[in-house]
C-alpha cells in the first residue's frame, strides 16, 4: 500500500480518464457531463489518498516536512476550482479535464522535487497544460493571453535551464543535498539565473509584465488556478530550492531577495491604486502578496521555512477565493470599479466572500491573512530589521487603502434580485457553497501555523 | 461568580439571531435583538461587580501562543463599564438614524460591542490585537456606509490612520513577544527586564505613536474631526466615548506601566507634548462654529489631559488619566446625542443659526447646559475629579504642567460662547414650531446625567474597581 501515492493516483486517474474518453468517442456518445464528474472525483480520490498515504519518495522526488500539508491545500483548492468550472461553464471539452488534472499533478511534483532536473519537468508539467487552459475559449483574448504566456515561459525556462547547467558547472551534481554541500562562487551567477526563472512563474516584480495580460485575458476561474495553485507552486520551488539547495548561498543573496522584495511591495501596491478594473487591482493584489511571501523566503537561513510556506498558504487560500467570487460578478458585467456598487444585487454570499477575501489579503485579523503577516514580521524583527518593517508597514497602509476603497463603494442598501438567475438559480447556490467553504478555510487556517 | 466567556457569547448569540432571521424570512426586530443583548450585558456586568468575575482561557495556537485568554487586570473595570454601558446607550440615536439595511448595520454593532468588552478584558496580545482591529474595520464600515456628508473620504482618512497606529502597536507586541517569548501580558509584565533598554525605547514609541494616534494627541489628531462630522450620530458616540479610550488603555497597560525606565528618560518632552496639545487644540476648537466639530476636538483636549496624568508615572496621576477618560466617555456621548438631537430638530449645528432654544426646549437646555457644566470641570461632576488628578499627578513630577490649566480656561470661554448661542438669545422664526425632547430621549439622557452626577459625588466607585498600580 505504500505505493498508493497521490502522484501515483493521480497519473493513474489520468490514464483512466484518457481510455474512456476514447471509449466515449467510440460509443458516440455526447454527454461530456459524465467526464467531468469523473474527473473531479479523480481529484478528490487523491486528495484523499494525499491525506492519508502522503506522497511520492523517490531518488528525484522526496518529502520534506512541509510537503504534505503543501499538497494537502493545493490538492484541496484543485478541487474547489475546478467544481467551481464546472459548475460555471458545463460545456466545455474534456481536454480542459485532462489539462487541469495535468496541471495538478505538476504542481504537486514541484513541490516534492528534490532535483534540478525533475524540479524542471515538474514547472513545465504545470506550464504547458496552463498555456491551453488560457486558451479556453476559441477568442481573441483568450488567445492573446495564451501567447503572451507561452512566450514568457520559454524565456524564463530557457533562463533557469541556463541557470541550472552553471550551477551543474560549478556543483557537478543536480541533486539538491549534493549542490548543499558546495560553497563555491561562480555558482552565484547560475543561482541568480535560477533565482529570475523561478520569478518568472511567481510574478516578481520585474519578471511580472506578462501577469496582469494573462490573468485578465483568462477566464477567471482559470486565473484562480494560475494565481493560487500555479504561483504558490512556483513560490514553493523557489523556497525548496534556497531552504535544501543553497542554504550557504542563499546568505550572500539575500540582498537581491530584498530588493526583489521590497520592489514588487511597491510596485504591485502602487499599480493597483492607479487601475480601472476590478480584475486588475485584484492581479497586482496577487503580485504584492507574492512580494509579501518573497520576504519570508528571503529570510529563511535565520528563521526556517514555516513562516514563508504559512504565507504561501494563506494568500493561495484568498487569492483563490477573491477571483472565484469575482467570476459571479462577471457574469453579470461587473468589469469596472465603478459597477462595484451593484454587487449585492447579483448575490449577498458572494459579496461577504469577496470582502472576506479582501480582508484577508489585506492582512486584517482575525483571518489567516493577519497569521501570515504576523509570522513574517516576527521573522523580520527578529532578524532586528526595524526600518524595514516600517517600510512595509506603510506599504501594507497602501494596500488597506486600495483593497478597502474597493469595499466601501459597495451599495450594501440594494436588494438582492433573483429574476437574473431564474435558470442558474441552484447552480449559483452550489457555486456559493464553494466559496463558503474557502471562507471557513480562511477562519480556521490559523491552526496550520507551523515553526 | 460571573463567567467573562458570558461578554462574548451574548452577543455572538444575538448576530447569529440576526443572520439567521435574515436567512430564513422570520421577522425579528434588530434594534431589540440589540437591546436585549445589551441589557444582558449589563446585567451580568453589575451582577459581575457584586459577585466577581472568573477568568476564562482556551488555546488557539501553541507555537505562536495564541489564546483566549481572559482576565482582568488593574485597568480593565473601569474601561468595560465604559465599554458596556455606553453602546447600550446609543441605541437610541442608531433607532433612529439606521433606516437603511439594519440588519448588517446591527451585526456591526453587536461586533463592536462584543470586541470593545474583549479588548479590555484580554490577557492575550493576539486575541487583544484581533479585538482591536475587529473594531476599527466594523467602524470604517459603519461611516462609510450610514455616515453623512463627505463619508467615503472620511471612513478612508479614519483607517488610514488608526491602521498605521494598530501596525505600530503590532510591531511593539512582536516585539515582547521575541524577548519575552510569550504573548500572554501577565507573562511580559513579569519578563520585562529581560529587554534591552534600546529595544524597549523602540517598542515604546511603537506603543507611543500608536496612542498619539489613536487617543488622539497633536501632530496625527487631524483624522478626527472628519471622522466625527463624517459618522451618523451612534459613530460618534462610540467613537469619542470608547473608542479613543482604548488608545489610552493602551498607551497605559503597554506604555507607561510597562517601560516606565523609558518613561522616566523622555518624561518632561511628553509632558509638553501634552500640554502643547492641549493649548493648541482648544484654540482651533475655538474657531469652530459646528457643534459636533467643538465637541469632537473638545474630546483632544481631555484626552491630552489623561496623557498627563498616564506619562506622570504616579499613583495619582493613573487615577486620574483613567477617572477623565471614563468620566469623559459618558460626557462626550451626552453631548454628542444632543448634538444629534439638535440636528434632527434644527436641521443644523452651526451655533451662529441657532438661538433661543431654550424657551422652546427647556429639557434640553437643562441637558445641554449640565453636560457642558460637567466637560468644564466644575467640583461636584465626574470631570472634576479626573481633571485635578491627573494635573496634580503632572505637577508632582514637572511643575511646567500647570500651563495646561489654561487650556480649560479657554475651553470654557468657547464652550459658554456656544451654549449662549445655541440656548438664549433670540428665537429665530425657522424654531418656533420645535418642540421639547420626547420622553425616551430624557431617560437616555438622565441616565448619561446619573453617571455623570454619581461619578462625581462618588469617585470612589472607579478607585475601587481599579487594582493596584
Amino acid at each position: 500500500m505504500i505505493n498508493l501515492n497521490t502522484q501515483y493516483v493521480l497519473a493513474t486517474g489520468i490514464l483512466f480518464f484518457i481510455i474512456v474518453d476514447l471509449l466515449r468517442s467510440r460509443f458516440s456518445t455526447n454527454n461530456k457531463k459524465i467526464m467531468h464528474i469523473l474527473s473531479i472525483s479523480i481529484l478528490v480520490v487523491s486528495l484523499i489518498t494525499e491525506l492519508i498515504f502522503g506522497n511520492l519518495n523517490t531518488t528525484f522526488f522526496s518529502m520534506t516536512q512541509f510537503s504534505y500539508f503543501i499538497n494537502g491545500f493545493i490538492l484541496f483548492l484543485a478541487v474547489l476550482i475546478y467544481a467551481f468550472m464546472y459548475l460555471t461553464y458545463e460545456e466545455y471539452s474534456t481536454s480542459m479535464d485532462l489539462l487541469f488534472m495535468f496541471a495538478v499533478l505538476g504542481a504537486t511534483l514541484v513541490v516534492i522535487s528534490s532535483n534540478f532536473v525533475s524540479l524542471l519537468i515538474s514547472i513545465e508539467l504545470l506550464s504547458i497544460p496552463s498555456y491551453g487552459m488560457i486558451f479556453f475559449e476559441k477568442n481573441k483574448r483568450r488567445l492573446e493571453g495564451a501567447v503572451k504566456y507561452v512566450a514568457t515561459s520559454f524565456i524564463s525556462m530557457v533562463i533557469l535551464i541556463f541557470g541550472i547547467s552553471l550551477v551543474y558547472g560549478g556543483a557537478g551534481s543536480l541533486n539538491f543535498s549534493s549542490v548543499a554541500l558546495i560553497n563555491y562562487v561562480p555558482l552565484v551567477a547560475g543561482i541568480s539565473l535560477v533565482v529570475v526563472g523561478l520569478a518568472f512563474k511567481s510574478t516578481l516584480v520585474p519578471f511580472h509584465m506578462w501577469a496582469p495580460d494573462v490573468y485578465e485575458a483568462a477566464a477567471s476561474p482559470i486565473t484562480s488556478f494560475l494565481a493560487s495553485i500555479s504561483k504558490a507552486a512556483g513560490l514553493i520551488a523557489i523556497t525548496r530550492v534556497f531552504f535544501f539547495a543553497f542554504p550557504l548561498a542563499a546568505g550572500f543573496i539575500q540582498p537581491m531577495f530584498v530588493i526583489l522584495a521590497l520592489s514588487t511591495l511597491f510596485f504591485a501596491s502602487f499599480l493597483a491604486i492607479i487601475q480601472e478594473r476590478i480584475k486588475r487591482i485584484l492581479v497586482y493584489a496577487s503580485i504584492a502578496q507574492a512580494g509579501f511571501a518573497f520576504i519570508g523566503i528571503s529570510l529563511l537561513p535565520y528563521v526556517g521555512a514555516g513562516a514563508a510556506v504559512f504565507y504561501i498558504f494563506s494568500f493561495a487560500i484568498a487569492d483563490c477565493l477573491v477571483f472565484l467570487a469575482y467570476t459571479i460578478f462577471e457574469e453579470q458585467g461587473i468589469k469596472y470599479k465603478k459597477d462595484i456598487a451593484k454587487i449585492p444585487k447579483i448575490s449577498r454570499i458572494s459579496t461577504i466572500a469577496f470582502s472576506l477575501g479582501l480582508l484577508s489579503l489585506a492582512g486584517l485579523p482575525p483571518t489567516i491573512g493577519f497569521f501570515g503577516k504576523l509570522l513574517i514580521f516576527q521573522s523580520l524583527l527578529v532578524n532586528g530589521y526595524f526600518y524595514f518593517v516600517i517600510a512595509v508597514f506603510a506599504i501594507l497602509l497602501f494596500s488597506a487603502f486600495y483593497y478597502l476603497s474597493l469595499l466601501r463603494e459597495i451599495n450594501p442598501v440594494v436588494a438582492p434580485s433573483k429574476s437574473k438567475y431564474k435558470d442558474g438559480y441552484h447552480n449559483l447556490r452550489y457555486r456559493e457553497i464553494i466559496l463558503s467553504v474557502l471562507v471557513i478555510s480562511l477562519f480556521i487556517g490559523v491552526s496550520f501555523v507551523i515553526i | 461568580m460571573i463567567q467573562l466567556l458570558g461578554f462574548i457569547l451574548i452577543p455572538t448569540i444575538g448576530i447569529i439571531a440576526i443572520i439567521l432571521s435574515k436567512i430564513l424570512h422570520r421577522p425579528l426586530s434588530e434594534e431589540k435583538t440589540t437591546l436585549a443583548v445589551a441589557l444582558a450585558t449589563n446585567f451580568i456586568f453589575f451582577s459581575g461587580l457584586i459577585l466577581g468575575f472568573q477568568s476564562f482561557s482556551v488555546t488557539i495556537v501553541n507555537s505562536i501562543d495564541f489564546s483566549f485568554n481572559f482576565q482582568l487586570n488593574a485597568l480593565s473595570l473601569p474601561f468595560m463599564l465604559l465599554s458596556v454601558v455606553l453602546p447600550a446607550l446609543a441605541l437610541l440615536p442608531a433607532k433612529k438614524e439606521i433606516t437603511v439595511n439594519k440588519g448588517l448595520f446591527y451585526t456591526l454593532y453587536l461586533l463592536i460591542y462584543m470586541s470593545l468588552i474583549s479588548v479590555f478584558m484580554s490577557n492575550n496580545l493576539i486575541a487583544f490585537f484581533i479585538f482591536w482591529e475587529i473594531i476599527l474595520i466594523s467602524f470604517f464600515f459603519i461611516i462609510a456606509y450610514w455616515g453623512e456628508e463627505n463619508r467615503k473620504r472620511a471612513s478612508m482618512k479614519f483607517l488610514i490612520f488608526t491602521q498605521f497606529g494598530s501596525f505600530l502597536l503590532l510591531g511593539a507586541f512582536i516585539i515582547m513577544f521575541i524577548y519575552t517569548g510569550s504573548f500572554t501580558l501577565t507573562t511580559i509584565q513579569s519578563g520585562v527586564e529581560s529587554i534591552p533598554f534600546a529595544v524597549a525605547q523602540v517598542a515604546f514609541v511603537f506603543v507611543l505613536v500608536a496612542a498619539i494616534i489613536k487617543m488622539p494627541l497633536f501632530p496625527l489628531h487631524v483624522w478626527l474631526p472628519d471622522a466625527h462630522v463624517g459618522a451618523p450620530t451612534v459613530g460618534s458616540i462610540l467613537l469619542a466615548g470608547v473608542l479613543l479610550k482604548m488608545g489610552g488603555y493602551a498607551l497605559l497597560l503597554f506604555g507607561t506601566l510597562l517601560f516606565q525606565n523609558v518613561v522616566r528618560a523622555f518624561q518632561p518632552w511628553l509632558m509638553w507634548l501634552g500640554i502643547f496639545t492641549a493649548i493648541y487644540i482648544v484654540l482651533v476648537a475655538s474657531a469652530q462654529t459646528d457643534f459636533k466639530r467643538i465637541v469632537a476636538y473638545s474630546s483632544v483636549l481631555y484626552m491630552s489631559l489623561a496623557f498627563i496624568g498616564a506619562v506622570s508615572l504616579t499613583t495619582i496621576g493613573t487615577y486620574g488619566a483613567v477617572f477623565i477618560m471614563v468620566s469623559h466617555g459618558f460626557i462626550a456621548g451626552m453631548l454628542f446625542t444632543i448634538a444629534g438631537i439638535m440636528k434632527e430638530k434644527t436641521k443644523t449645528r452651526e451655533i451662529n443659526t441657532l438661538g433661543g432654544l431654550n424657551v422652546k426646549m427647556p429639557f434640553f437646555g437643562m441637558f445641554l447646559m449640565l453636560a457642558i457644566v460637567a466637560t468644564l470641570g466644575v467640583p461636584g461632576l465626574s470631570n472634576f475629579i479626573g481633571e485635578m488628578l491627573s494635573v496634580l499627578g503632572g505637577y508632582a513630577v514637572y511643575p511646567l504642567v500647570l500651563i495646561v490649566l489654561l487650556s480649560i480656561l479657554i475651553a470654557t470661554g468657547y464652550y459658554l460662547n456656544a451654549a449662549k448661542r445655541i440656548l438664549f438669545g433670540n428665537l429665530n422664526k425657522l424654531f418656533v414650531s420645535l418642540t421639547d425632547i420626547s420622553y425616551i430621549e430624557r431617560f437616555q439622557l438622565s441616565i448619561f446625567s446619573f453617571f455623570i452626577i454619581t461619578l462625581g459625588i462618588l469617585p470612589a466607585i472607579i478607585f475601587n474597581m481599579m487594582g493596584n498600580i
